[in-house]
């Protein structure tokens, strides 16, 4: 064989500045009108909010309401409880991040950056405080997990035991003093009711999948084809109200926790989502990857448990995220049953007679929150989807 | 399927014991699950009844016809002396305009964002990004709320109302539209033009059948146009008239009217699902191959119509089944008027629940209409689906 020759690599695009500009703004009388017209709503657009955020707009009302917005109505003595739930949080997360790396530790680094930042900021000598020791905190879990591959596993499951202690630790018992649900509010409470749903609704979401892809079982496939598509063709404020009022109603003579009953909404409805985010990556699974376990020995529960779901839950990986982002949005329904989350503390406080008028500079506040929060998990999604190698092959 | 290896052994063929056969073992598992199912939902059907006796209520949905006693600030003509059944007829009718008005007003401004994401203006593209992800990573709740207390209560009363020409007016009470006062002649007479329409054309083809497709429909649109004329000089009274508004006293006279709740619910659904209907555009476009592009440049078609006549028609196929998930999700978020005192079903139901305590019946109904709803549009949309699918041998 005649080695081949070097093949040339084509030439290369020269992109001069001119030529890009020209390409991307004036190319044809279309494109020019097009700009020229984007360009008219963006002046117009930053000259509104330029006028309205630094000559009409109220800012003192966040700094003062920033506790309101973050906790709610928490009691103010037992504040240092919300600054452990965090803490405790941010060791997991942090420890998580240096097991996983990836997002997840870009995250991590810089939530304990923002900490850090924050305690700069003149938020009161007890907050700095504590924002410094959560910094600190944070970043020695990100060095104790640091590359610690074998506890990549670990650090997702303690969630089931976290969120039960950091419920413990805000609500009360086991000899704190009992604080009312009804207290739990603001950000916290946000933050608080989608870690729960998620962590409960995973689980149920995959069995329904699983129970809705089982051709072997046709009751159990009804069953959950049925529940799956009654919950999804109802709105979550329906679901939630009817938690809020039929949850006591059938379980009689017993009182349940505001929360309980909220989540008991949201996780039937993130299930159902979760569910059909599964039941495609199910799908995605080939034939041949069951037979070939089966040819192997294996019986139905390890088929399930070994090959279909880890090839499968790899695939819906982004989808999940995307449903995890909506049921952060979601959250914003518990106002109906009378919960006070990020948004209807936002509204609280723009209601006090004494910051009447501020509700542009409240909502503005609230959105930038959300906004982030949201920015981040669609922004880790692609992040996954990248590194999966997804739609590529 | 397989039955278990050990039932076959060398000696004797015989079937394995009943008791270790795959089918029995599957139907025995389902008999169990329907058991436990039925179970559960006994014991909680029990403690509802035990729980509605407390209260002295019976299930039932006799009360549908008891008198209503509260008012509805919007909708079709209603007395507080009618049934709940009316009333609740008339959240569904307000539910109905107001979901049909935001779909379509979403779709076109899903149409124009994805346009614009694909555009050759960057500037425009640019533009386009930053307002689908500031809209897409916010709750649709924040957004209803932003519009209604952010920028609508902030409006000048309806005395000093915004005026567009003379013919729009904006105010805190919402907008008030021309309408369209049509004639009731109008109709035969629409009908007749058609009918002309179509007899010219059928004419003209046998006539002249050297005469082109677009020199055709040149010639009948002429024609029509000719005979609307002589119909409008003909008739006594102008056929179709604008309704201006007119500011009176205290309020406007005449025109279309849309209260400041309605306006907001439709600002607010509008601007959320346009955003995702907008990535839903921009994903189906850019998932036609780029041969198709290449394929028709070579068969000498011009840009436009390449476009117009290869690229859009699969675009549209690949859109519709995600646009049928946004419409359900607009639907089911229309279920937030409550949050403005927007007078859809789910808000005058929880009305009626509040007066009648009928929980379990009315969360029944809300079920039942909600899904009739989203069975509707699906059907609709499957049916647009096969209409322009491509038929495969």
């Amino acid at each position: 064989m005649t080695p081949l020759e070097p093949t040339l690599k084509p030439p290369s695009a020269q992109v001069d500045w001119q030529r890009w500009i020209r390409k991307n703004f004036f190319d044809s009388w279309w494109t020019t009108a097009l700009t020229l017209l984007s360009l008219l709503v963006v002046v117009w657009v930053v000259r509104l909010f330029w006028v309205w955020a630094f000559q009409q707009a109220n800012w003192a009302v966040i700094p003062n309401n920033l506790k309101v917005l973050m906790s709610g109505t928490y009691p103010l003595d037992q504040l240092w409880r919300v600054w452990l739930t965090l803490g405790l949080v941010l060791v997991s997360l942090g420890v998580a991040g240096g097991a996983w790396g990836g997002v997840l530790r870009h995250y991590v680094m810089g939530l304990a950056g923002v900490c850090a930042l924050l305690a700069l900021l003149p938020l009161g000598q007890q907050s700095q405080l504590f924002l410094a020791g959560l910094a600190i905190v944070t970043a020695a879990a990100l060095a104790v997990g640091w590359q610690r591959q074998g506890w990549q596993l670990a650090t997702i499951l303690v969630w089931v035991v976290i969120l039960p202690v950091c419920l413990v630790i805000l609500l009360g018992g086991m000899g704190l003093p009992s604080v009312r649900a009804e207290q739990l509010s603001g950000l916290m409470l946000t933050l608080l009711l989608a870690a729960i749903a998620l962590i409960t609704a995973f689980p149920i979401g995959v069995l329904l999948a699983l129970g809705r892809t089982n051709g072997d079982l046709p009751v159990i496939k009804l069953f959950c084809t049925l529940l799956i598509e009654l919950v999804r063709g109802v709105p979550l404020t329906t679901i939630l109200f009817a938690a809020w009022l039929l949850v006591p109603l059938f379980l009689e003579g017993i009182t349940v926790n505001l929360i309980v009953r909220a989540e008991v909404g949201f996780i039937l409805f993130t299930a159902v989502y979760v569910a059909e985010d599964v039941r495609g990556g199910l799908q995605s699974v080939s034939r041949g990857q069951v037979e070939a376990a089966r040819a192997l020995g294996l019986n139905p529960f390890q088929i399930t448990a070994l090959v279909v779901l880890p090839q499968a839950l790899r695939v819906s990986v982004p989808a999940l995220v995307n449903a995890f982002l909506t049921l952060f949005k979601d959250t914003s329904l518990v106002f109906i049953i009378g919960m006070i989350d990020l948004l209807a503390a936002g509204r609280i406080v723009y209601t006090n007679p004494q910051w009447l008028g501020t509700q542009k500079e409240v909502l503005f506040f609230v959105g930038v929150v959300y906004f982030i929060c949201c920015f981040a998990m669609s922004y880790a999604a692609q992040q996954i989807e990248k590194s999966l190698g997804l739609g590529k092959r | 399927m397989t039955s278990s290896p050990s039932g076959f052994s060398a000696a004797d063929h015989t079937r394995p014991s009943w008791w270790r056969d795959d089918r029995v073992i599957k139907a025995l598992l389902q008999a169990l699950f329907v058991l436990v199912v039925v179970g559960v939902a006994g014991i909680l059907f029990r403690n509802l009844q035990l729980g509605l006796g407390q209260a002295g209520l019976t299930l039932g949905f006799r009360f549908l016809g008891n008198s209503a006693n509260f008012g509805i600030t919007e909708g079709i003509p209603y007395d507080p002396s009618e049934s709940y059944l009316k009333a609740f007829w008339v959240g569904t009718v307000n539910t109905i305009w107001l979901s049909s008005l935001s779909i379509f007003l979403a779709t076109v401004m899903g149409l124009l964002l994805g346009g614009a994401r694909l555009c050759s203006s960057w500037l425009a593209r640019q533009l386009a990004l930053i307002t689908t992800e500031v809209f897409r990573n916010v709750p649709v709740l924040l957004i209803i709320i932003f519009w209604y207390q952010g920028v609508i209560l902030t409006l000048p009363p309806v005395r000093e109302s915004i005026s567009l020409g003379g013919m729009i007016f904006i105010s805190q009470r919402g907008l008030k539209l021309p309408g369209l006062a049509v004639n009731i002649w109008v109709l035969p007479v629409i009908l007749v033009l058609i009918g002309a329409a179509w007899g010219l054309f059928i004419l003209v083809q046998q006539q002249r059948p050297e005469v082109g497709l677009w020199q055709r429909r040149g010639i009948v649109a002429l024609g029509v146009l000719l005979l609307a004329g002589a119909f409008w000089v003909m008739f006594p009274e102008p056929p179709v008239s604008l309704d201006i508004p007119v500011l009176e006293r205290f309020n406007f006279r005449g025109g279309l009217a849309l209260s400041a709740e309605l306006t907001a619910m439709v600002l607010g659904l509008v601007t959320y699902t346009g955003a995702y209907i907008a990535e839903v555009v921009r994903g189906s476009f850019l998932a036609v191959p780029r041969g198709q592009w290449e394929a028709a440049r070579s068969l000498g078609l011009s840009e436009w119509q390449t476009f117009v006549q290869v690229i859009t028609p699969q675009a549209l196929r690949i859109m519709i089944p995600s646009l049928n998930t946004q419409y359900l999700t607009l639907i089911k978020n229309s279920s937030l008027g409550i949050a403005v005192g927007y007078s859809d079903m789910f808000n005058i139901s929880s009305t009626i629940i509040n007066q009648s305590g009928r929980s379990v019946e009315m969360f029944a109904i809300l079920m039942l209409a909600y899904l009739t709803m989203n069975l509707c549009v699906s059907y609709g949309m499957n049916w647009l689906n096969n209409r322009v699918k491509l038929v495969e041998r």
